[in-house]
């Protein structure tokens, strides 16, 4: 069963769906915001419906071709001005709505769920179809013979099978007469004579030349076509033709299983420890004068090349999430009567694969909030001065390690005075200037903590800001609140990179290696045992006017107790985790490096304070630190 | 296709068990739970576990944990040999070691030859075991493999 979950046809097919779906709420919300013209809308949708109609029927998928083949029905109309939209909004808002079934449908087929049923669809159809205004239908209906050659990409193989599709898939559109070699489906010389002399196609159709092209544009392996009206070659059409389709079908992207990009990484990490052995090896580490020497230098550029390399193929630009959170921005404003201007930059930044499905959520609702909550009415906005139009920023940069993400609205601000009202009220605070600003914004993170009174369709759900708190912490992140009133609110997300790789600080504990990620890391430092002030049995530090607590790695992890050890001196770390700080007590420190991480076998019993575990470059095992549990012993 | 395949291959791993020895016992473990056999390498500790769990080793990048045989029997530890091995097993898509004396062959034990246990046995031994097998004389426990490779806690779900 696992083997036909994985069947590539089926994946491809989810990932192609996907993107047209994108595409498709891309194209709409270029049609809100005027980028794009209703004629270049419409053609483009109807060729996105019809691909994803041919593949789902292909597939299958049954359910999902007939939506497509009703939607298309809808852009043939527009497309041909014999319908235009009565209200664009209302129309953009229906095909969003179109776009989010589809989304809905495709999510089922690939978890393999029961899809959605069709009721909600029709609906959603009948409404587009009552937002156009019909237009006179007086086109002619004279049937036209269209002689079709096609040459198949070389190297591909199965040409028969390719052309046999090819005449399933043209059956849908139009009347097929005839096609030669005739017996594409059980004769395997077939493919033989179409790679010499091409597949000849003869179908009767009421469409345009240009339409009938069009229907070939999705088979992918199409080298050249060639559509005549007689019979007679015309070398001047077949050359016409051929070089129209080379531009359709060159892509620069392809679409590769995240399990087989992982799988790379796994390997070229394990080439770089099997080339450590190498180097290592006394033969070539004792022979200082043969080339090897400089042939093992430039190997290990090379290596860290390739994995870097292999690391960025994992990485994806953040322009779909924004696009997403422009479409839920577009649509709320229309739905709240709020115009809102989006101003995004910076959508190029780059950021791991599941990092981002990570952040996705997180940044919705920081985008609901800004406009149900932030951005104020249009006659409000008018009494305070400012513009009708609300405006909304969003922006992701690089910063070191990490990038930082921020969504910034100018409306009327987090209303202090309420959050220390309901701070009073839940006894977080004994009075108004007990807290600070900036821990003032922090409580609004709290569970429970809303300041809305009233629950709209897009908030008062009970899902708070603790929630988004709460995942942005999961992936490593931290999330920072600046609010002034009447001025607007604006949110920083900063997240690291990737949750492959972090900086490390190798350190001994007992003889065994540990990984302590260096971001926690505040100042490392020896001590004297007279130092440490020891009052019922725990042991404290006084260090820079601050009191730590010691936290004794070899006593977590081992049955030692390092303190009983007659040292002169002892080291210590502090880390931190931005809220609370302590004294890591080890033996040693080792060395600081790039390390892979690796998450422990799932039949092992959870361990506090281990978040993971890496190969070293001689193949040994060491163990992550995680700081934020080690804290809170 | 696909599916045909995987039926096939599955046949013709059917009844067949590989023995190992704890001291003089064998025990049958069925062969569609097994990866590989290795040698004895490296083991790093993991705190906080299961006596039996002797750690983790790194099998090509792979990090699995290995778990010793005897001790999840209740048998006194011995000393690690040239003929310790670990049985690299697949249950469930996890993969676990079993660190055993030694293995020895590769069986047919046919369904109708397989007794199950007494009830009266030991309660551990209810769960680890599936039944005996008497092949030319020679008993075989047959280890039922998910419950003797899972930690217990897993086991409750």
């Amino acid at each position: 069963m696992n083997e036909i979950q994985k069947d590539p046809m089926f994946e491809i097919f989810i990932s192609e769906a996907k993107e047209i779906v994108n595409s498709l709420e891309r194209t709409f919300i270029d049609l809100k915001e005027n980028n794009i013209s209703l004629d270049a809308v419409a053609s483009e949708a109807l060729r996105l419906f019809h691909t994803l109609k041919g593949s789902s029927a292909m597939m299958g998928f049954n359910d999902l071709s007939e939506v497509c083949h009703k939607a298309e029905d809808i852009f043939v109309c527009v497309r041909d001005r014999k319908m235009i939209p009565k209200d664009l909004d209302e129309f953009i808002l229906n095909m969003l709505r179109l776009v989010d079934f589809l989304n809905c449908q495709i999510g089922c087929l690939e978890g393999f769920e029961k899809s959605v049923s069709n009721d909600n669809i029709e609906d959603i159809l009948t409404e587009l179809n009552k937002s156009l205004h019909e237009f006179v239908d007086n086109v002619s209906k004279k049937e036209t013979r269209y002689y079709i050659k096609l040459f198949f990409e070389e190297g591909w193989e199965m040409e028969n099978l390719r052309a046999f599709l090819i005449v399933q898939n043209l059956k849908n559109y139009v009347k097929i007469l005839e096609y030669q070699p005739s017996d594409i489906e059980n004769n395997m010389q077939s493919a033989e004579k179409i790679k010499k002399d091409g597949f000849l196609i003869v179908i009767e159709t009421p469409m345009k030349k240009e339409d009938v092209l069009k229907l070939f544009e999705n088979f992918a392996w199409i080298k050249n076509i060639k559509l005549n009206e007689t019979l007679e070659k015309s070398v001047q059409d077949k050359e016409e033709y051929s070089n129209q389709s080379n531009i359709n079908y060159t892509n620069k992207l392809i679409n590769v299983n995240i399990e087989k990009v992982d799988k790379l990484i796994d390997l070229i990490g394990e080439m770089v420890i099997t080339f450590s052995m190498i180097v290592q090896h006394p033969e070539i580490k004792g022979d200082e004068n043969s080339g090897i020497k400089n042939l093992t230098i430039q190997m290990s550029k090379l290596i860290r090349e390739l994995q870097e390399v292999a690391m960025s193929m994992r990485m994806l630009p953040l322009s779909s999430t924004f696009q997403r959170l422009k479409r839920i921005i577009v649509e709320m404003s229309t739905k709240l009567q709020k115009p809102v201007e989006v101003h995004i930059s910076g959508e190029e930044t780059e950021l791991d694969k599941v990092l981002i499905e990570h952040i996705t959520d997180p940044l919705i609702h920081i985008v609901r909030n800004a406009i149900d909550h932030g951005i104020e009415s249009q006659s409000e906005r008018l009494q305070k001065g400012k513009s009708k139009v609300g405006n909304i920023y969003i922006n992701a940069k690089n910063s070191g390690s990490e990038v930082i993400i921020s969504i910034q609205d100018d409306g009327k601000g987090i209303d202090k005075e309420k959050i220390i009202k309901k701070a009073l009220e839940k006894e977080l605070i004994s009075s108004a200037d007990d807290i600070s600003e900036n821990d003032l914004f922090d409580l609004i993170f709290l569970p429970g903590f809303s300041t809305k009174e009233e629950t709209t369709e897009y908030s008062g759900r009970g899902v708070g800001l603790d929630v988004v708190k709460n995942s942005i912490q999961k992936i490593g992140g931290k999330i920072v609140i600046e609010s002034s009133k009447d001025v607007g609110t604006k949110f920083t997300i900063k997240i690291p990179l990737t949750l492959a790789i972090i900086d490390g600080m190798l350190i001994d504990v007992n003889g065994n290696i540990f990984v302590l990620p260096l971001n926690s890391i505040v100042e490392t430092f020896r001590f004297e045992k007279t130092q440490i002030i020891s009052e019922n049995g725990v042991p404290l530090i006084y260090r820079r006017g601050l009191c730590f607590n010691i936290v004794d790695l070899n006593r977590i992890f081992f049955t030692g107790n390092m303190l009983s050890k007659i040292k002169q001196y002892y080291l210590g770390i502090l880390v931190t985790n931005g809220e609370k700080s302590a004294v890591l007590l080890v033996d040693n420190m080792i060395s600081q490096q790039q390390i892979v991480i690796k998450t422990l076998p799932a039949i092992l019993k959870k361990i506090k304070g281990i978040s993971g575990c890496t190969l070293l470059g001689s193949g040994q095992i060491a163990f992550i630190l995680d700081v934020d549990s080690l804290l809170e012993r | 296709m696909v599916e045909n395949f995987s039926q096939e291959f599955e046949d013709t791993m059917k009844d067949m068990y590989l023995i190992f020895k704890i001291d003089e016992q064998n025990y049958g473990i069925e062969i569609k739970y097994v990866i590989e056999i290795i040698g004895l390498m490296p083991i790093t500790y993991v705190p906080n576990q299961e006596e039996y769990v002797k750690g983790i080793i790194n099998l090509r990048g792979k990090i699995i944990p290995v778990i010793d045989a005897r001790m999840r029997l209740l048998k006194p530890q011995k000393e690690y040999n040239e003929r310790t091995c670990v049985i690299v097993t697949s249950i469930n898509q996890f993969l676990v070691g079993i660190i055993v004396d030694h293995v020895s062959e590769v069986v047919v034990i046919e369904k109708e030859k397989i007794s199950p246990l007494p009830q009266t046995y030991e309660k551990i031994e209810e769960r680890f075991f599936k039944g005996v097998a008497n092949l030319n004389d020679k008993l075989i426990l047959l280890v039922d493999c998910e419950t003797f490779v899972m930690p217990d806690r897993l086991t409750a779900f």
